[in-house]
This record gives C-alpha cells, sequence and structure tokens, in this order.
C-alpha cells in the first residue's frame, strides 16, 4: 500500500484545492499503480507448465507396470540427488530468490504508469504518460527566446531540463527556462509536486 | 485496465513467491545442515527410501498428485486467462429501477459520442486539435465506469484541453442522464513538428 503524502513539501499550492487532495492521491495511486501484467503472465506460463509436468509424470508413474511404456530415464538423477549436492543446493537459492523477487513485485506499488494530476472534478481522475509529459515540457522549454534545444528528464519529484542555447551571453536563460516550466507545471498541477531544475549549455553553431 | 486484475495478479504473484521462498528456504538449510535436528541430515538423498517405499506401498499416491497437478494446471490457466480482460461492458443500463422495464445503451455508441465530443471541444477550447482519443465504458452495466485516453499535440495547450475534455463529460453525464459517472482520463502527447 502506498502511504499518502502527508507533507507535500515547501511548493505553494497553486490554486486553492477545491477537492481534497489526499482522496485525489489516494484515488490516483489506485487507478495508476501497474498491474503486474508481465510478471503474473510469465508466472502463470511456467506455473501450468510445471503442472503440466507434473501430471505427466504422475500418469505415468500410476501406470507403470501395467502399461508398455518408456522408461523416465532423465528422472534417474533426481532419485540419486542428495540434500548436499551442489545441483540441490543450487536450486533451492533460485527458487529462494525468485521466491523474493515475486514477493516484492507483489508488495511493492511499483512505479505509477502516469502523473497524476489534480482535478476540479472529485469523480475523475487525471494522469499525464511520463513521455508525454518529458515532451510537452521539452517543447515549452524550447519554446524560450534563444533556447536552440531542450531536453527533459523526469525523476520522482524533480524536472530536469537540459537547454542548449546559440547564445554567447545566457545568464538570464536559466531563470527564463525555469519560470517558463514551472509555470506550465503549476497550471498542470500535478499531485505530487515537482521541482524544476534547468541548466544551460553554450553551443557552437 | 480492470482493477481486479491488478489486485489478483498481486496475490498471485505473492501466493508463488511465499512458497517458493519458504521451500527454497528450507531445502537450503537442510543442505547446509543449518537445522538438521528439525530437518534431517544433509547427507541423506532427497528422495529417502521411506518416501519411496510409501509412494510404492499406497496406490492412490499417483493419482491423487496427477489430480492436484492438474487443479494447479487449470487455476494457472485461468490466470492466464485474466490478463486478457479489459472489463468493457457492451451496454449501459439507463433505468435504475428496474420495475419501470430496462433500457439499454450501446457503451460502443455512447463511448463513441463522447469521442466525437472531445475531439471538437479540446478544439473549441483552443487548444490544437487532439490527435486520438479512446474512450470505453467498463464496470457494470448500472454503474459504469469511464476509461478516456486523450493524445494531444506536445504544442497544445494542456489545460485549455483539461477544460475541454471536462465539459465533453460532463455533457455525456447529462445526456446518461446520471451524476455518478465516474471516469480516468489518460492523457499523452506526441511529437508534431
Amino acid at each position: 500500500m502506498t502511504s499518502p503524502e502527508l507533507h507535500p513539501g515547501p511548493e505553494p499550492v497553486p490554486e486553492p484545492p477545491q477537492v481534497d487532495e489526499r482522496a485525489q492521491r489516494r484515488a490516483a495511486a489506485r487507478a495508476f499503480r501497474p498491474s503486474r501484467k508481465v510478471p503474473a503472465t510469465v508466472t502463470a506460463v511456467l506455473l501450468a507448465a510445471a503442472g503440466l509436468a507434473t501430471v505427466i509424470a504422475a500418469v505415468a508413474a500410476a501406470t507403470r507396470g501395467r502399461a508398455q511404456q518408456p522408461p523416465l530415464t532423465w528422472l534417474a538423477p533426481l532419485g540419486r540427488a542428495r540434500w548436499d549436492d551442489p545441483a540441490t543446493l543450487i536450486t533451492a537459492a533460485v527458487a529462494c530468490l525468485l521466491g523474493l523477487l515475486l514477493l516484492v513485485l507483489a508488495l511493492t506499488p511499483g512505479r505509477p504508469r502516469l502523473i497524476a494530476l489534480a482535478s476540479e472534478d472529485p469523480q475523475t481522475i487525471t494522469g499525464i504518460t511520463r513521455a508525454g509529459l518529458r515532451r510537452h515540457l521539452a517543447t515549452v522549454a524550447a519554446g524560450v527566446d534563444g533556447v536552440s534545444r531542450a531536453r527533459v528528464r523526469l525523476g520522482r519529484r524533480r524536472v530536469e531540463v537540459k537547454a542548449a542555447t546559440p547564445l554567447r551571453d545566457a545568464r538570464e536563460l536559466p531563470g527564463q527556462v525555469t519560470q517558463a516550466v514551472t509555470t506550465r507545471l503549476e497550471e498542470l498541477r500535478p499531485l505530487r509536486p515537482m521541482r524544476v531544475h534547468v541548466s544551460v549549455r553554450e553551443r557552437e553553431e | 485496465m480492470s482493477h481486479r486484475t491488478a489486485v489478483v495478479n498481486r496475490i498471485g504473484l505473492a501466493l508463488v513467491g511465499l512458497i517458493l521462498l519458504v521451500a527454497g528456504a528450507a531445502a537450503l538449510a537442510r543442505g547446509l545442515g543449518l537445522a538438521s535436528g528439525l530437518l534431517g541430515s544433509r547427507t541423506s538423498p532427497v528422495v529417502s527410501k521411506a518416501i519411496a517405499a510409501y509412494t510404492a506401498r499406497n496406490s492412490w499416491f499417483w493419482p491423487a498428485l496427477a489430480i492436484v497437478a492438474l487443479l494447479v494446471t487449470l487455476l494457472a490457466l485461468r490466470w492466464l486467462l485474466h490478463q486478457a480482460r479489459t472489463g468493457t461492458i457492451r451496454y449501459v443500463n439507463l433505468e435504475p429501477d428496474p420495475g419501470h422495464g430496462a433500457t439499454h445503451l450501446s457503451s460502443r455508441a455512447a463511448a463513441a459520442a463522447l469521442e466525437d465530443d472531445v475531439a471538437d471541444s479540446v478544439h473549441q477550447e483552443g487548444a490544437a486539435r487532439s490527435e486520438r482519443v479512446h474512450a470505453t465504458l467498463d464496470g457494470a452495466p448500472s454503474a459504469p465506469h469511464l476509461a478516456l485516453a486523450v493524445v494531444l499535440p506536445d504544442r497544445a495547450d494542456p489545460t485549455a484541453a483539461r477544460h475541454g475534455i471536462q465539459r465533453a463529460v460532463d455533457r455525456l453525464r447529462r445526456s446518461l442522464e446520471t451524476d455518478r459517472l465516474p471516469a480516468t482520463v489518460q492523457m499523452h502527447t506526441t511529437r508534431t513538428h
């Protein structure tokens, strides 16, 4: 379970929240939590395969002697294995690690599929994809006069903008880019506030 | 995306993970001789003479194992099929009182109307025209939930687009004559230049 953010940080809240933000954050976390489809599919397939192999082996063992059938030669080493064999130990260790991995996947919330945005309507949960937000903020940063190219990286609560400029004197540019990106972010109102960091590189044309 | 699939997946992963962890840890402890008093000697074979004799003596053992393994296989296949479920409903029940008969509306028709409406109103709000709108209704026919995915050009003003989307969702609520229609809106942007 994700615990809702109780302390949203020092950032100012842009507009007075009409809706309970904590409830919204909880609902959004629930809606955008990854559903673990890939690990579930892989585990289900492997489980089905292991179950089927056991069925075949058990049926073979049950009907042994009654019908003519090839002996299960691949099962013979299993009958000779000892608990302290390296093969047994490795198998046990792998099972341990796999089990731990599956438990972690099951119990941790995981990285949300979308970044949740505050919404005026309490019945609506809105989110924007990470790639979508990155691309949009990069366009905003590139729209600032003097910026020739901008790249954006998103952290959990941090927006990192890398801008390039052909200008020789770009002392004011970082402030302008920060201003533009922060303003747009405040309009979008992510439920988890994000801080903007800008670095500007002077580029020879 | 059905919320139930997520719950089922996490329960399934936790169960399989727990079984693997406990069995693996026990086998590891025995092989390393960490708890020989509890688990037995580390040098004994995995399939001991006692186990072999037991399975030979009881004729029900192998058929029973086969049945249990079959059940596990069927459960795993069911879990696998669960992944393909979208939870989409075919119709929306517009008449809350069953005494007054039933009024069904095709949810595909409602979703298609909303898709057009969103595309238009996003455009009217001054944001550039949305690239793609996809709406589906899931949940229960008498308590539907709306899932809306909107792809915007990266230069579009997302605030204006959101107003347009909200207005279209409000209009759908009004035309379905319901106050309760929870919605999940996913926005995405694409490069357009």
